[in-house]
């Protein structure tokens, strides 16, 4: 019973860095209607950059302003981003937009490698530090705790943010219908710019809650863009409440999966997902989208 | 005029086949490797264009096709010995047809972003299984590929590459040839018909869904083929194929010489070969500078490099 | 010199310049190769016997006219390596490490008095991107010889290239055990540095053993691709044949470059093994590790890695004490008192690059530096054979019973499959506040008799044969 325990918990943990990604990405989706194909490298930046930042506070009680930081620093690199590169493609055609954040995943990911080297910048004190506590008679980290209640309060956010604020309306307006909302006056530019910048702290807070259990290396934005993507199509391209759910079951069944069937723990997403898309085209909370 | 211009054509087309034919003659070894590579890839964007370009359908996934044909070389020629070239190569666009066939179906239904997502998915899962499947497949450490053999010739990029390079060049000029037929044809329009409006196409007949998917495999056959060319000129294939990033690849070679125009994809596979084998070769910063060719394409070249150049200099010829 | 006859002396004038003629035309068509012509020359030879007898010996000498002369441009050394995506962490350090050697060599002089030059090029890990620059490489820059510092799937696309083009070729990593078991059984041009997987895991098995022979469950956590397979493969055939009543009670594969470990952790713990061996390298390696602290991995039960070594730097003193690391090459062994070469080439290092993993050289740097020595003795041993420039042939020949010092002790190459053969380092990991990371402490090797097949024997078959000492 108390390993049954665990694997949920483990769950939750994966599940809960994997909803930061995701929402993120499914954010600006939904907004701005871009596959955004360099959200793995901001994660993987918001890596590095409290990877650094940890290391050089460790002994210091300001070690945990790391987190913050980061999520700033990728959240402004986002905005950057949105202002002078993406916003120039919103009206064109989706192939250039794919294009255009392929190249910049590029760039954003050698010029982490060129900033930061090749090595992985491991932090482990913090994650150690923080202890363990004995469920059932066995060991957890604590650690692991603190992100999935960090997670969980992020996302209780974001939905105040989208429903219960000003600035939602403006978002959810948008993502509804852009040409509606700027017709009633709405400066969609600033809402898109907002997305950005909301998603890149996502994606940034994301990559820097990861490091302490973790490390920041290369490669890791290949892994966490695909995950993200199966999470999405399973909840529902642009929702909120689809990527909680969606990885929920991705981390469930992952950390489900390594117990009852080792053999294809890493195909079964996939195959979620086919199932839900053959099923449900539109994903499980997703809008009826309109062709064109 | 009309005259002319066909006349003018042919002249082209013929002086590029006639250079195509005399690259050998240069006697490098590294050129015809080179060569061989282009034209692979020109007839994976010869096909993928089928689809992006003629339909209007953004596949993030086509290295899956890809892969299964040069996997499907790698496996019957290492695993099982099977080196005849018709053999290999009908089963492995087979195979690749095969598995497009059944995706495409699934994919067909979708559009636009969903459609670009769950391609990039599959390919996904291909990469899944490839590195999961190591007895079969090599996993990471990937499959050698044996020469395939005809009429007492052996054919591969290892040895002898200007007996494979007129191999490759044969099913290039294969290639162009049904593909002009298929854009030209009744199907190539409709399809095209599709693309401009779906909703119209609809209406007017054309069964969309049904002939997006018909699009849809006639592109993994020609990836499947260029899959299975790849496999022996490199002697060694990789689960990489199936990442989709490699699918990127072909995404920008075809935006490189520009999607609305038959010969675009061509013009941009070679460009794109040439181009990343120099950049790579003079700076390790190469994923940086090719990532800003692709914003650069991406925010200033909308109709594709030549295909830009191609409009502004017929303006500037129309005012003269 | 004696009195010579002025017969002889103008033959030999002639044919010292008819020799000195093809070698000028040699060295002047560099494009072309050697020319099969031979010339037959007379020499005449002054022996040490007394003033008053002068003996003319005449001899005649076969001598392809290109292989002669010392060229005086320097040496082409063309160097495929990864520097770029996620396996640059592995090879980033080698390349460092041979471009320092290349730079003492060069101080002192080069190679016979010729530079060395190095083209680098980047593979990103993927072998077509290889493929394209060792081609290029070889036609378009005319690179001399080769050293690859590339991953596994890269070594065994290159070894039938580089058997086909006929370039001198040598192999740092690409430890693929099938490399030259299945792929490249006979290999001529090809030449491999560092211990291949079977002999790390073979190594490894071994040193469980020694280490806790009562040790009867065992679990794994590895990285779940050909290698973290391949290798738990082998080690448990090993301990099959040490340990007859061994089981394997758990095991779980985690992705390669995964992030989260914790429901593998779990999974092991679970099965209640007495040691749980770690088949992940690099980050993997020391985020299992991390996460393994968190779940009380390493109170529960003991833990091996077979790559360990140098990794475990990363955890800084946090490191867990008494895990058993095996590696191919240990900063730290031979012990720098006993075996200067080994702290000079530490110190060196560590001067240069203080901040690159550790601030001290890994396995990779040590084939580095194996490999480029490796050629430098090799060449000037045959040029002392020889007498003149050798070929690429005649290098090869000296270089396949080749006697290397290296950092790491005395390496050789193997003939029958041009395998270097060095011994294999295990230990318990130790916080050691001196270098502010876990050293292993105490070390003990285990030698190439030990854990390598006979060449042309698969491991399989070799560990299949062996006999418990009764």
């Amino acid at each position: 019973m108390m390993w049954m325990l665990r694997f949920i918990l483990d769950g939750f943990f994966y599940a809960s860095i994997l909803f930061l990604i995701s929402s993120g990405l499914t954010l600006i989706f939904s907004v701005a209607g871009i596959i955004n194909l360099a959200h793995g490298c901001l994660y993987m930046l918001g890596a590095y950059i409290a990877a650094t930042l940890i290391k050089s506070l460790i002994d210091t009680p300001y070690a945990i302003l790391a987190f913050p930081v980061a999520a700033f620093i990728v959240g402004l690199l986002g905005l950057f981003i949105e202002r002078f590169i993406i916003r120039w493609i919103y009206g064109r055609d989706l192939v250039y937009q794919l294009l255009l954040t392929f190249g910049l995943a590029l760039i954003l990911s050698d010029i982490t490698r060129i900033v930061f080297g090749t090595e992985p910048i491991y932090v482990t004190k913090l994650y150690i530090n923080t202890g363990v506590i004995d469920i059932l008679g066995s060991f957890y980290p604590v650690y692991n705790f603190i992100v999935i209640i960090v997670s969980l309060i992020i996302g209780c956010l974001i939905w105040i943010i989208l429903y219960k604020t000003r600035i939602g309306m403006m978002i959810r307006a948008c993502a509804l219908d852009r040409e509606m909302s700027e017709a009633i006056g709405l400066n969609t530019g600033n809402v898109f710019s907002l997305t950005f910048l909301m998603g890149a702290i996502l994606a940034g807070i994301s990559g820097a809650l990861v490091v302490p259990q973790s490390a920041a290396m290369l490669g890791i934005d290949a892994d966490a863009l695909v995950e993200s993507f199966i999470v999405i199509v399973i909840g529902g391209v642009g929702s909120i409440k689809g990527a909680f759910i969606g990885s929920l079951l991705i981390g469930l069944i992952r950390s489900f999966g390594i117990v009852f069937f080792p053999e294809i723990e890493l195909a079964i997403a996939y195959l979620v997902m086919i199932v839900v898309l053959l099923v449900r085209p539109r994903g499980l909370f997703g809008r009826e989208f309109r062709v064109a | 005029m009309g005259f002319q211009n066909t006349l003018y054509c042919k002249v082209l087309v013929l002086t590029c086949i006639l250079l195509l034919l005399s690259i050998p003659l240069a006697g490098s070894s590294y050129l015809n490797f080179l060569a061989c590579m282009a034209l692979v890839y020109s007839i994976w964007a010869l096909g993928y264009n089928l689809l992006l370009g003629y339909t209007g359908l953004l596949s993030f996934g086509h290295g899956a096709y890809f892969g299964l044909g040069a996997y499907t070389v790698a496996i019957l020629t290492t695993r099982y010995s099977i080196q005849s070239l018709p053999v290999v190569l009908g089963t492995a666009i087979l195979v690749s047809t095969f598995f497009g066939t059944i995706i495409g179906y699934l994919c067909a239904r979708h559009v636009a972003k969903y459609f670009a997502l769950l391609t990039l998915a599959f390919s996904q899962l291909f990469y899944a299984l490839t590195f999961k499947l190591y007895k079969w497949t090599g996993g990471s450490d990937g499959i050698g590929v044996k020469p395939l053999k005809l009429l007492g010739l052996e054919f591969s990029g290892i040895g002898d590459t200007v007996s494979y390079y007129y191999l490759v060049l044969l099913f290039f000029l294969l290639s162009l040839y049904t593909s002009w037929r298929i854009v030209n044809s009744p199907f190539g329009k409709a399809l095209q018909a599709i693309r401009d409006n779906p909703l119209k196409a609809e209406s007017i007949g054309i069964p969309v869904k049904r002939y997006k998917w018909y699009a849809f495999i006639v592109s993994t056959v020609y990836s499947g083929l260029a899959g299975a060319l790849y496999a022996p000129l490199f002697g060694h294939v990789v689960p990489d194929l199936f990442h989709f990033s490699f699918s990127g690849e072909v995404l920008f070679a075809t935006l490189l010489g520009g999607h609305r125009i038959f010969i675009g994809p061509v013009i941009g596979a070679i460009v794109f070969t040439i181009a990343r084998s120099y950049i790579t070769a003079v700076t390790i910063y190469w994923p940086l500078v090719l990532g800003l060719l692709l914003v650069i394409v991406a925010l200033f070249f909308p109709h594709g490099v030549i295909g830009t150049l191609y409009t502004t200099l017929k303006g500037r010829f129309r005012r003269l | 010199m004696g009195e010579v006859s002025r017969r002889d002396f103008i033959k030999g004038l002639i044919g010292g310049l008819i020799v000195g003629g093809i070698v000028g035309a040699a060295g002047g068509y560099v494009a072309t190769p050697p020319r099969e012509k031979t010339v037959t020359i007379e020499k005449t030879v002054a022996t040490g016997t007394p003033k008053t007898q002068t003996v003319t010996v005449t001899e005649t000498v076969t001598a392809k006219p290109s292989a002669r002369k010392v060229p005086s441009k320097p040496i082409k050394l063309g160097v495929i390596t990864v520097l770029t995506g996620p396996g640059a962490m592995l090879f980033s350090t080698g390349l460092k490490a041979l471009e320092m050697e290349v730079e003492k060599i060069n101080a002192q002089g080069g190679i016979l008095g010729r530079k060395i030059k190095l083209i680098v090029r980047d593979s990103g890990g993927k072998p077509d991107k290889c493929i394209e620059h060792f081609k290029r490489l070889v036609t378009e820059e005319g690179v001399d010889y080769i050293t690859v510092g590339a991953t596994s799937a890269e070594a065994c696309a290159l070894a039938p290239i580089a058997e086909e083009l006929g370039v001198l070729t040598l192999i740092q990593e690409g430890t693929a055990t099938k490399l030259f078991e299945e792929i490249d059984p006979h290999p001529k041009y090809v030449f491999r540095i560092d211990n291949y997987d079977a002999l790390d895991a073979i190594s490894h098995a071994i040193a469980i053993h020694r280490t806790w022979p009562d040790a009867r469950k065992f679990a794994v956590i590895g990285a779940d691709y050909v290698w973290g397979h391949d290798e738990w493969n082998i080690i448990t055939t090993v301990l099959k044949k040490l340990v007859p009543d061994m089981e394997i009670v758990a095991e779980a594969w985690p992705p390669l470059f995964a992030k989260d470990y914790s429901a593998h952790i779990s999974k092991v713990l679970a099965a209640k093994p007495d040691v749980v061996e770690l088949c992940l390298w690099g980050g993997d390696l020391v985020t299992c590790i991390k996460q393994g602290i968190g779940y009380g991995l390493f109170k529960q039960c003991r833990v091996s890695s077979v790559t360990g070594g140098e990794y475990i730097w990363g955890l800084g003193t946090e490191c867990p004490e008494g895990i058993l690391c095996s590696t191919r090459y240990y900063f730290l062994y031979p012990p720098w008192d006993r075996w200067p070469l080994n702290r000079e080439f530490n110190e060196e290092f560590h001067r240069r690059y203080p901040n690159v993993r550790g601030g001290y050289p890994g396995f990779n740097c040590n084939s580095a530096y194996t490999a480029i020595h490796a050629l430098k003795l090799a060449i000037e041993k045959a040029y002392t054979i020889v007498g003149g420039w050798p070929t690429t042939e005649e290098i090869i020949s000296v270089m396949e019973n080749l006697m290397v010092p290296t950092p790491g002790g005395y390496r050789y190459f193997r003939k029958e499959d041009h395998q270097m053969l060095g011994y294999a380092v295990s230990g318990l990991t130790k916080v050691s506040k001196e270098f502010g990371f876990a050293i292993l402490d105490p070390v003990w090797v285990v030698t190439p008799e030990e854990m390598t097949p006979p060449p042309g024997v698969k491991w399989k078959e070799w560990v299949e044969s062996w006999r418990r000492k009764e």
